[in-house]
């Protein structure tokens, strides 16, 4: 290691970035002074998200370590992680998580129907909900390692449902389309046949600093769904602030988004008339079912097709 | 000396201790497997080859009224699959059903007769409300067999088995477009009903409920039909109603276009969870499929809506009829719930224009 900052990248790496940045007697003084060795820790790592040779080296290491563990497939990209990115940035689908306090006003909803589509509307909408409700939670995050992603979101997803529990529907919503983005990194990582690099500096940022996101993962699969069915649907009946859905496709079931003010009135519905009902059904169980089950609302159709 | 006699002594009646728990162990266990062999194995309720669809579902309906079971559930709709734990007691001392959410989130609902109640962890609610009898399934099977003559055509199928047991299959078709098919698993040893499936216009399985696992048992221990969740710290939701049923007419309100077959069943006032004033509730039945027809006023919720949406088999459609909103929700065809929403009619405009 030639350089103090290669050499944290490696300590860092190594997970031995306390023993070998910090001398004995630097490390003793921060035991003694109460100082955090994270810091020294955060340090590196905004290093490694600043600088691109930094990245670089970082990857290269990662391609040694899968080398060293014969993790390795046929072939490398080593730009993998900016294509899933890229693939990111131009899919429209986006998570979201439980919502309480940003229900537009039907005059507002109304307006902003009229000046965006309804794709951006979506995005907008979620990207709103995401910055006030997750707040400075969680920083950004490839798809490209699966399983940290699934994993950071389902802890907002439990934090959510801790700290407001009042948002079912739309926390199985988020569920679901947890499970959505799972299914499509692993299918982004089969289909680019590519190295997967465990941890970008950028998740280990992203897990260490708690910073705010606006990146989330999107389904390539669903958005093809409903790249078709949200087209050409900008205007909703007033004063419904519902999203327009044209065809009941099953990929739908897994990206149901929706108003959850409407979706927690559905839901009311739902449960009233599953238990006044339920003496006439063949199968007295089956309404029940409908109420303890994460029943999820799916998207109103403005103009549904029968 | 003494020590030791005072010690065997001691040793003695700690082996006594074990002797009694084993036997207690043992007469548990002895008690616990009686209790699993069927007990109500009826003839009454058992069938042969030659009964019709009309006399095995009569007897459905009276052993899912009866017999005391416990067993687990799988419940499948838009791909998903869901687990839960039933458990019923029957009798003539009253219905008492608990079914217990295995995945995810723990939610209960437990049914003593008509009362319903709903323990939501997530929400940290408790809904309660009132079951609606007065159309049970039982009665229509007894005395209105042959209205459905115009709306489904009822086969006896061939043979089945499920969660381990022989089952006589029925199979329920729709003769029109405004409803979904059924078919049925029925145990044929005490006609329990053991799988279900709602069936759509394609033959699509829209939802799906079958017991994996089964015990009818001679009794149901109070302690199985507790909540596990206690709801001490939760917000509770009376919904029952305020006005009693039969003291409701549907004087504001009209529907000038029901499907074929579906006719008005009840009409109630319901007092919905976190709504200040009551909503009429009417309830639509054909016999098998129910809808439910809510009117409110706009100043009980934060925003009207007008569309349609679904949950497993059950489709949703919102209307609004002069300041009301009207939501229909049932489990039938989309274009069923659409029809009925856009039948309803207020009396007074219709009178005024």
């Amino acid at each position: 290691m030639t350089t103090p900052r290669d050499e944290g990248i490696s300590s860092l790496f190594d997970d031995e970035l306390d023993n070998q940045v910090l001398g004995d007697n630097q490390a003793k003084n921060q035991v003694e002074h109460g100082t955090d060795t994270d810091q020294q820790t955060e340090q590196v790592l905004d290093q490694l998200c600043r600088e691109t040779e930094c990245k670089q080296r970082w990857s290269r290491y990662q391609i040694i370590h899968d080398t060293l563990q014969r993790h390795l497939p046929p072939a490398i990209d080593p730009d993998f992680s900016s294509r899933v990115m890229a693939a990111i940035e131009s899919d429209p689908t986006v998570l979201a998580p439980p919502i309480s306090d940003t229900n537009p006003s039907p005059e507002n909803s109304e307006n902003h129907h009229r000046n965006h589509s309804s794709v951006s509307y979506i995005s907008d909408f979620m990207n709103t909900a995401l910055n006030k409700k997750l707040g400075k939670r969680v920083a950004g995050f490839a798809v490209a390692a699966s399983v940290t992603a699934i994993s950071v979101l389902s802890f907002q997803y439990n934090y959510q449902q801790q700290s407001t529990g009042q948002f079912d529907v739309s926390a199985a919503n988020n569920a679901n389309m947890m499970a959505s983005s799972k299914v499509v990194a692993l299918d982004e990582v089969k289909r680019a046949g590519q190295i997967t690099v465990p941890y970008s500096p950028a998740q280990i940022a992203a897990g260490h600093r708690n910073h705010s996101v606006n990146t989330v993962s999107a389904s390539k699969l669903n958005a093809n769904s409903l790249s078709t069915t949200l087209s050409g649907s900008n205007t909703i009946a007033k004063p419904s602030v519902a999203l327009a859905v044209k065809k009941r496709a099953p990929l739908l079931s897994n990206v149901s988004i929706t108003d959850p003010a409407i979706s927690a009135h559905l839901r009311k519905y739902l449960i009233n008339h599953s238990q006044n009902v339920s003496g006439t059904r063949l199968q007295s169980v089956m309404p029940y079912a409908r109420i303890v089950t994460d029943s999820r609302m799916l998207a109103i159709q403005k103009n549904p097709q029968q | 000396v003494i020590n030791q006699v005072i010690l065997f002594g001691l040793l003695i009646t700690l082996a006594q201790f074990c002797v009694a728990d084993s036997d207690m162990l043992t007469r548990d266990l002895t008690v616990s497997k009686h209790q699993t062999q069927p007990s109500l194995n009826s003839p009454s309720l058992s069938f042969s080859e030659e009964d019709s669809a009309e006399v095995l579902l009569e007897r459905m309906v009276l052993a899912s009224k009866q017999l005391n079971y416990h067993g687990t559930v799988v419940y499948s709709h838009d791909g998903i699959i869901e687990s839960m734990q039933v458990i019923h007691k029957g009798g003539p001392g009253g219905e008492v059903e608990r079914l217990v959410q295995l995945n995810g989130v723990p939610r209960e609902v437990i049914r003593k007769d008509d009362v319903v109640t709903c323990y939501m962890s997530g929400r940290r609610s408790v809904l309660v409300g009132k079951r609606n009898l007065n159309s049970n399934l039982l009665a229509t099977f007894s005395k209105k067999f042959a209205s459905f003559s115009d709306t489904y055509r009822f086969d006896v199928g061939g043979i089945g088995r499920v969660a381990g047991k022989v089952a006589r299959i029925i199979n329920i078709q729709p003769k029109d477009n405004y409803r979904y098919g059924y078919k049925l698993w029925l145990n044929k040893e005490n006609a329990l009903l053991l799988k279900s499936e709602l069936v759509g216009a394609n033959g699509d399985v829209l939802e799906q409920v079958m017991f994996v696992q089964l015990d009818v048992l001679d009794s149901i221990p109070d302690f199985m039909l507790q909540p596990s969740i206690s709801g001490e710290s939760y917000t509770w939701h009376q919904g029952a109603s305020k006005t009693k049923e039969s003291a409701v007419t549907l004087d504001n309100w009209l529907f000038s276009n029901l499907p074929v077959g579906f006719k008005i069943s009840t009409v109630s006032k319901q007092q919905m969870p976190n709504s200040k004033s009551l909503a009429d509730h009417v309830i639509i039945s054909d016999g098998l499929a129910s809808i439910s027809v809510y009117i409110e006023s706009f100043g009980v919720q934060s925003q009207p809506f007008v569309g349609s949406s679904y949950m497993g088999a059950v489709n949703i459609y919102g209307a609004v009829v002069d300041d009301f909103q009207v939501t229909v929700v049932g489990e039938v065809p989309p274009l069923t719930v659409k029809m009925i929403a856009e039948s309803v009619l207020s009396v007074a405009s219709k009178a005024g224009g």
